[in-house]
């Protein structure tokens, strides 16, 4: 009886964790998988009807679609890129342990304590063209031929989104690549710089290859980030205008807010196997190539 | 010991789990103190009054909606807790919570009843029904002449609002009868230094009006038309009156005529161009006077509001006279619906129209009132050139023939004006907009689509 006891003890404690994976995940993602061939939408609730592969057609011919697609990975690879370079230049930076230094970390990390939505908000107001920070800024120091309406101009729209995602979560990748050079032992260091090696050279042949295992988990996470980008978009320009920076997201939640919900589902159908995809691809290439320590 | 222990975590994370998953039973925000009561129907907890009202944050923001709702209910006993859905949310939120049984007891909206599911909202009555008028009534009923929304809001109209002031100066003398008029008009006051119209592009409902005051007149005794475009025979873009209109629309933007910034300019923008003079004309609904007066109250008087005259023949203008700009509707299936219905009754009754029209000024959706509603100075000026001129609704919610025959065929259309004057071609806008409402046709399972 005891043995009976003790066998389904752990399984208990999981069942809460279990139901709630079950309720908000498992089944939610099944139901959305099936009505991604149905046209069911706000207009007959209860009347779904099976459409076949009409949703993903519609989905694929559909321009703004597409323009999503491309405004989804243009984020994604600029902020992947932005974020792991800039994340890691910083953790260089404050790698020491000073006073000033620990001021510092904080300084970059404490972006990622605000609401994406708040920062989308803060950085409207600075790209505002009229009474915007950055148009006053450039035309204070003879910059004004630069000055433009940021988020609603073709060239600069999502660069702008790009950059605002940049200053608010560098940070976080810091500290991901602060773990993983402090990681690093000492004594590597000390022998490349006995046999003579530069300051570049350590950073080429220890510290990029070591960090390895830090990057993939960075890399990861950017993918996954910049794949589902939303607040960022939504808070600034909405997709618009003419659903110009529409992201995957945005287009899902448009589809969605429209009343569209069969095809909403197949929208996020698309975008669970393109995250999936790719994020395991990804990590399949880096972990070939991290270095045990 | 161990297993007790284990009980008990066991039974607390359920717990948590149900809690989480149960209905939460604070409101949003807004909700008043509840007053202290006799009564006996419709309440949460003993002794108390109180109703759900769902409304969209741009009526909840405003706070003069609120104020009158509170006043009344309060009048009557009654406490209100406010559940505020984003604008851009409340049809499906709406729709949602419906479906779901949980979309409180009132809902305060302007959504037409195709939009709304109507299936979940109760059937009203009451002396207030026989005195809605001829244009909104329709609004109100369903297709078995059930009243599923009471009518609050004034019956707004659309046009340009106009700086008196920017006008003398540029010599620029109303009435302006037609298109060739108003771009005349429009380098007057461009060579006097202003901005002849301004746009605030960054909220897309604003810009569309340019051509709501503008297009039903295409659709009007033209039932063919209607019938071509409803069966999908016809695309906006083969229709010659349409792509003028647009064209005349687009041309403000070519010609210079519109402020720099008109894709970051916000309404505030607009209202402060306006009223400082800046700029002469923008295009806005009535109700806009409420919040121009309390921000700009000795500006006001400067200011005044036209019809949109972009039409090439003065015989296709007419002023735009919309239907209720939002409505009341109780929920089906709420805990409270005898106490919603008297509160909707309560809030549509002399005095409460009264209270609602001192705060929001305008032209009450009801006819043979005992009582004079405030309507605002810019009601009164639309109503003069309607004496001179037709009156027409937005082409979405014009009846035809007696029917809202384009009532499914509204398509975002915000979005499509806001993408044009974004840098969409005219033959690209109406593409955007045939898309969207054949999208919209395609899910309510309409025929040809």
């Amino acid at each position: 009886m005891k043995k009976l006891e003790q066998k389904y003890y752990a399984k208990w404690m999981v069942l809460p964790a279990l139901i709630l994976f079950m309720v908000f995940f498992i089944i939610p993602n099944c139901a959305s998988f099936v009505m991604g061939f149905t046209d069911w939408s706000l207009f007959f609730f209860d009347d779904p009807r099976w459409c076949g592969f009409d949703n993903f057609i519609r989905l694929f011919g559909e321009k703004n679609f597409w323009v999503a697609v491309k405004n989804t990975f243009y984020f994604a690879i600029v902020t992947v890129i932005g974020k792991n370079v800039f994340g890691f230049l910083l953790a260089l930076l404050v790698q020491k342990q000073t006073r000033y230094n620990t001021f510092l970390r904080a300084a970059f990390f404490m972006p990622i304590t605000i609401s994406a939505l708040v920062v989308a908000i803060i950085f409207v107001s600075i790209y505002n063209p009229t009474y915007g920070l950055l148009n006053k800024l450039l035309s204070a120091v003879g910059l004004e031929s630069l000055t433009c309406d940021w988020l609603y101009t073709k060239g600069t729209s999502m660069n702008a989104i790009c950059a605002m995602e940049l200053w608010q979560q560098t940070g976080y990748t810091m500290c991901i690549c602060l773990a993983g050079l402090q990681a690093i032992p000492n004594e590597y260091f000390e022998a490349a710089r006995i046999d003579g090696a530069s300051r570049w050279q350590q950073i080429r042949y220890i510290t990029l290859p070591l960090m390895a295992q830090s990057f993939t988990v960075s890399i990861m996470l950017s993918i996954i980030a910049g794949i589902k980008v939303f607040a960022q978009v939504y808070g600034t320009t909405n997709g618009g205008p003419a659903d110009s920076t529409h992201v995957l997201a945005t287009f899902l939640y448009k589809s969605f807010g429209n009343g569209y919900l069969g095809y909403s589902s197949a929208v996020g159908l698309f975008m669970t196997v393109l995250i999936g995809v790719l994020t395991f691809g990804v990590v399949a290439v880096l972990r070939k190539r991290e270095v045990e320590m | 010991m161990k297993k007790a222990l284990a009980w008990i975590l066991a039974a607390a994370m359920t717990t948590a789990l149900l809690a989480g998953c149960g209905q939460g039973g604070t409101p949003a925000s807004g909700s008043s103190p509840a007053p202290a009561s006799d009564n006996t129907s419709g309440s949460t907890a003993a002794g108390e009054r109180t109703l759900t009202v769902t409304m969209s944050s741009g009526d909840f923001g405003a706070g003069l909606i609120t104020q009158a709702l509170e006043t009344v209910a309060a009048n009557n006993n009654i406490t209100l807790e406010f559940e505020v859905v984003p604008d851009d949310q409340m049809i499906t939120v709406t729709n949602t919570k419906l479906s779901t049984g949980n979309a409180g007891d009132v809902i305060v909206h302007n959504l037409g009843l195709t939009d709304i599911s109507a299936k979940d909202l109760a059937p009203l009555e009451g002396e207030w029904v026989d005195k809605i008028t001829s244009t909104t009534y329709p609004m109100c009923v369903d297709e078995s002449g059930n009243v599923l929304k009471a009518p609050l809001g004034g019956e707004s109209n659309m046009g340009f609002l106009y700086n008196k002031k920017v006008l003398e100066e540029a010599g620029v003398t109303l009435p302006i009868n037609n298109y060739g008029e108003f771009i005349a008009a429009c380098q007057k006051i461009k060579d006097a230094g202003k901005t002849p119209v301004y746009i605030s592009n960054q909220e897309s409902w604003t810009a569309q009006i340019l051509l709501l005051c503008t297009m039903t007149s295409v659709f009007d005794g033209n039932p063919e038309l209607i019938q071509q475009l409803t069966t999908n025979q016809i695309k906006p873009v083969d229709v010659p009156e349409l792509v003028t209109l647009f064209e005349n629309a687009l041309s403000l933007k070519e010609l210079g005529y519109i402020n720099e910034d008109y894709m970051s300019a916000t309404n505030d923008m607009a209202f402060e161009a306006l009223a400082n003079g800046d700029c002469a004309f923008y295009a806005q609904m009535d109700s806009a006077y409420s919040s121009l007066n309390d921000f700009y109250p000795d500006q006001i008087g400067d200011l005044g509001m036209m019809y949109i005259p972009l039409w090439n023949d003065a015989a296709d203008g007419y002023v735009l006279f919309g239907t209720a700009t939002n409505y009341l509707s109780v929920v089906g299936a709420s805990e409270n619906l005898d106490l919603a219905k008297e509160f909707v009754n309560a809030m549509v009754s002399e005095d409460g129209l009264t209270v609602y029209y001192d705060l929001i000024p305008g032209t009450a959706p009801y006819t043979d009132l005992s009582v004079e509603l405030n309507a605002n100075a810019f009601n009164r000026e639309m109503r003069e050139y309607a004496e001179s001129w037709p009156s027409l609704r937005e082409f979405n919610n014009a009846l035809y023939d007696g029917v809202p025959a384009l009532g499914n065929f509204y398509g975002a259309f915000s979005e499509q004006i806001q993408g044009m004057f974004s840098g969409l071609t005219v033959e690209e806008t109406l593409n955007a907009w045939y898309d969207a409402y054949s999208a919209d046709a395609k899910a309510l399972r309409l025929e040809g689509f």
